[in-house]
Formats: structure tokens, C-alpha cells, sequence
């Protein structure tokens, strides 16, 4: 497997490269956490919108052993759009850029990365337990079953009040 | 007892009934479903459209969003598309469903202007056609037949196109190879089975409030 790149060294807030294996393999890299992963987008203003909660949450819930991370799902051919992600995450992170938050791309097409993930669109939400299994999906996938911040916030609760 | 047992397999049957009704991406509805009925959605041009006043053999639905750069990315290719079949029995009906500033009627009205828009676009304020057909992208396409049953869903091609800040716009996929909505409606006026009924929608998230 190819090492992990990562974007520009001098930015606070840095973009690790994965393809979608590497990231299967980078999920195990969180041992014993809960890990959060918000998938999202510039071009995605839901996406946009959420981040700053979950900057929030990312403050609120990271001393119970739960790890947040972003997927960033761009265009690769258009570093342009790769830039202007990096660029707002680092407005997000402007005070506290050693957050614990961690920031990841997608590399692969983005549609494949569509396809392999399952989704259909984004935002979306993957809680993972501390054991690595995919405990909740949340997507915008069904009109009838759409997710909230708060949603998020009760998934984690839950899984903590169960022993997780 | 037997009441209890009776009721507990209704429940499975119609758990089981609305996942086989869920299409392969689509969890709402499935090729051959029949159209949802919509009644006096109120149209960029002051008329108000219900799924009864159209009388072409085809119908084609197609969810959009002004704000979206995907959509905007495939606009014109959808203008070129109605014009395309214009001498044939189709209707085009785009509906916008997002309850944000820029994507309600009046700026519906700017947008279809500035983009010369060539086909019926109305605004689902109550959410429920986009509902109904499990719509949560945009774009995304939706084809009728004459019995109004559905006979695709999902990409109106297989290379996305997104507009850029520039106004620049670039195909996800490269060169588009396979024209899903055109091929859908030719087979759909010739009585045909389309054959790619779904695809995978890729876009925008619609709103749901």
C-alpha cells in the first residue's frame, strides 16, 4: 500500500490523500474509538452548513473517546476545488488548528468514490463503534428519513450510555 | 392469538411490499410504479400544471435546483435535449422543491430566463412530488410512459457536468459515451424497455423540511 500524502506542510490544517482501500485500512488506525466521519464537499452547501456543528461536537465529544473526521469528496482532477476545501477548513480550525479533528481526501473518481462508499449524495454521516463496525449510516439518501446535527449528537449519546 | 399472529404478518408483508417497492438506489419508488399525481404547481410562466393536464405520449420529470453547480453544469444539455425531441410526443417538466431564497419561484423565473430554458419548470412548495418520487438529488431524471408508469430513473448521462466559480464547466467522466434520459425516452415512445432503467443520481442534496 502507498504511503498516505498529505497537502502543504505550513498549513494548519492538513488533507491526508486516500484512496478508498487506504482508507479502509485508516479507519482501523483509531484503536478503541468511536470515530465520526462527515463526508462532504465545496460544493456541497448542506455540507457547508453542517461543518461548523461539527466542529462543535468535535470540542464536546472528544474528551469521551470519540474521533472526528472529515472526507473531503472532490473532483481530484480539480485542485482548484482541493485548495478552496483546504481553505475553509482552516477558517473552521483558525483558533485551534490541533483540534484532534482529522481531515482526509478522497482520491479516487468521484463518482467511484459514490459507488463504493454506497451513498448517493452527501452530507452523510458514518459512526463507527470502537470495535470498527459501521454502527450508523446517516444520509439524506430516503426524502422521509432525513438526519440532523441533533441526530448526530443522539447517535453518540446513545452509543455511550450503551458501554461504547 | 390468531389476531396477533395475523397482524404481526401483515406487518412483515408490508415491510417486505415497500422494500421490493424501493428501487435499486431509489428508496421511495421502482421502475414500473406508477406517476405520482401532482395538482396546480405553480409555473415559472403564471399557469399552474397538475399531472392531469399533460397529454403527451412521455413524460419526463427532472428535479432541479438553481443554486446547484451541477445543475447549472448540465443546463444547456437539457435545453439541447427538449429541443431534441420537440417534433415528438414528449413533455418536459423540471420542478424545483427546495424552500431556500434562491431556489423558489422568482428565482426559478431568473434562472430559466438567463439559461433559456425551452420546457415547463413549476415549484413543489409542499415538498410532496419531490417526495413521492424519492427525489434527493439534483439533478435527477424521471421518465413515464404513456400509462404513466415509470421506465427510468436516475442521471440524465454517465459524465456529470459541474459549473466551476469561472463559469467553466467540466464533465466528472470525461466525454459523455451513454445518453440515459435520450435513450429512456426513445425506447420509452417506441414502447421499448429502457435498457438502463436506473443509475445512481449524483448532485446536490435536496431539502427536505
Amino acid at each position: 500500500m502507498c504511503s498516505i500524502q498529505s497537502s502543504k506542510a505550513d498549513n494548519a490544517v492538513a488533507l491526508q490523500y486516500v484512496d478508498y482501500e487506504q482508507w479502509t485500512t485508516q479507519l482501523a488506525q483509531y484503536p478503541d474509538k468511536i470515530v465520526v466521519v462527515d463526508f462532504w464537499a465545496t460544493w456541497c452547501s448542506s455540507c457547508l452548513e453542517r461543518f461548523p456543528h461539527m466542529v462543535t461536537m468535535n470540542k464536546n465529544f472528544q474528551n469521551k473517546g470519540i474521533q472526528f473526521v472529515s472526507m473531503l469528496l472532490e473532483d481530484p482532477q480539480e485542485p482548484e476545488a482541493i485548495e478552496r476545501a483546504e481553505r475553509f477548513l482552516n477558517k473552521q480550525f483558525t483558533t485551534e488548528p490541533n483540534s484532534g479533528f482529522d481531515h482526509y481526501f478522497m482520491t479516487e473518481n468521484l463518482m467511484i468514490s459514490f459507488e463504493k462508499l454506497d451513498l448517493i449524495g452527501i452530507p452523510a454521516v458514518f459512526i463507527y463503534d470502537r470495535q470498527g463496525q459501521l454502527a450508523h449510516r446517516l444520509t439524506g439518501d430516503n426524502p422521509n428519513n432525513q438526519f440532523s446535527e441533533q441526530d448526530i449528537e443522539n447517535a453518540l449519546n446513545q452509543m455511550l450510555s450503551n458501554g461504547q | 392469538m390468531t389476531k396477533t399472529l395475523n397482524l404481526a404478518g401483515l406487518m412483515i408483508l408490508i415491510l417486505c411490499s415497500s422494500s421490493i417497492h424501493a428501487g435499486q438506489y431509489n428508496q421511495i419508488i421502482n421502475i414500473g410504479d406508477a406517476l405520482p399525481a401532482f395538482t396546480q404547481l405553480p409555473g415559472i410562466d403564471g399557469n399552474q400544471l397538475s399531472s392531469t393536464d399533460i397529454k403527451e405520449d412521455v413524460l419526463v420529470l427532472v428535479i432541479l435546483a438553481n443554486h446547484c453547480p451541477w445543475v447549472k453544469g448540465m443546463d444547456q444539455d437539457l435545453v439541447q435535449l427538449v429541443d431534441s425531441f420537440k417534433e415528438q410526443s414528449v413533455k418536459v417538466v423540471a420542478f424545483g422543491v427546495n424552500l431556500r431564497e434562491d431556489d423558489r419561484l422568482a428565482a426559478m423565473k431568473v434562472h430559466a430566463e438567463k439559461n433559456g430554458y425551452n420546457f415547463s419548470y413549476v415549484f413543489d412548495e409542499s415538498q410532496q412530488l419531490g417526495r413521492s418520487l424519492g427525489a434527493t438529488r439534483t439533478p435527477e431524471y424521471f421518465v413515464f410512459n404513456q400509462d404513466r408508469k415509470l421506465t427510468y430513473m436516475g442521471l440524465l448521462y454517465n459524465s456529470p457536468a459541474k459549473m466551476n466559480a469561472d463559469g467553466s464547466i467540466r464533465h466528472i467522466n470525461g466525454e459523455v459515451s451513454e445518453h440515459y434520459v435520450s435513450d429512456a425516452i426513445k425506447a420509452t415512445l417506441a414502447g421499448n424497455p429502457v435498457a438502463v432503467p436506473e443509475t445512481r443520481a449524483h448532485g446536490c442534496s435536496v431539502k427536505y423540511e
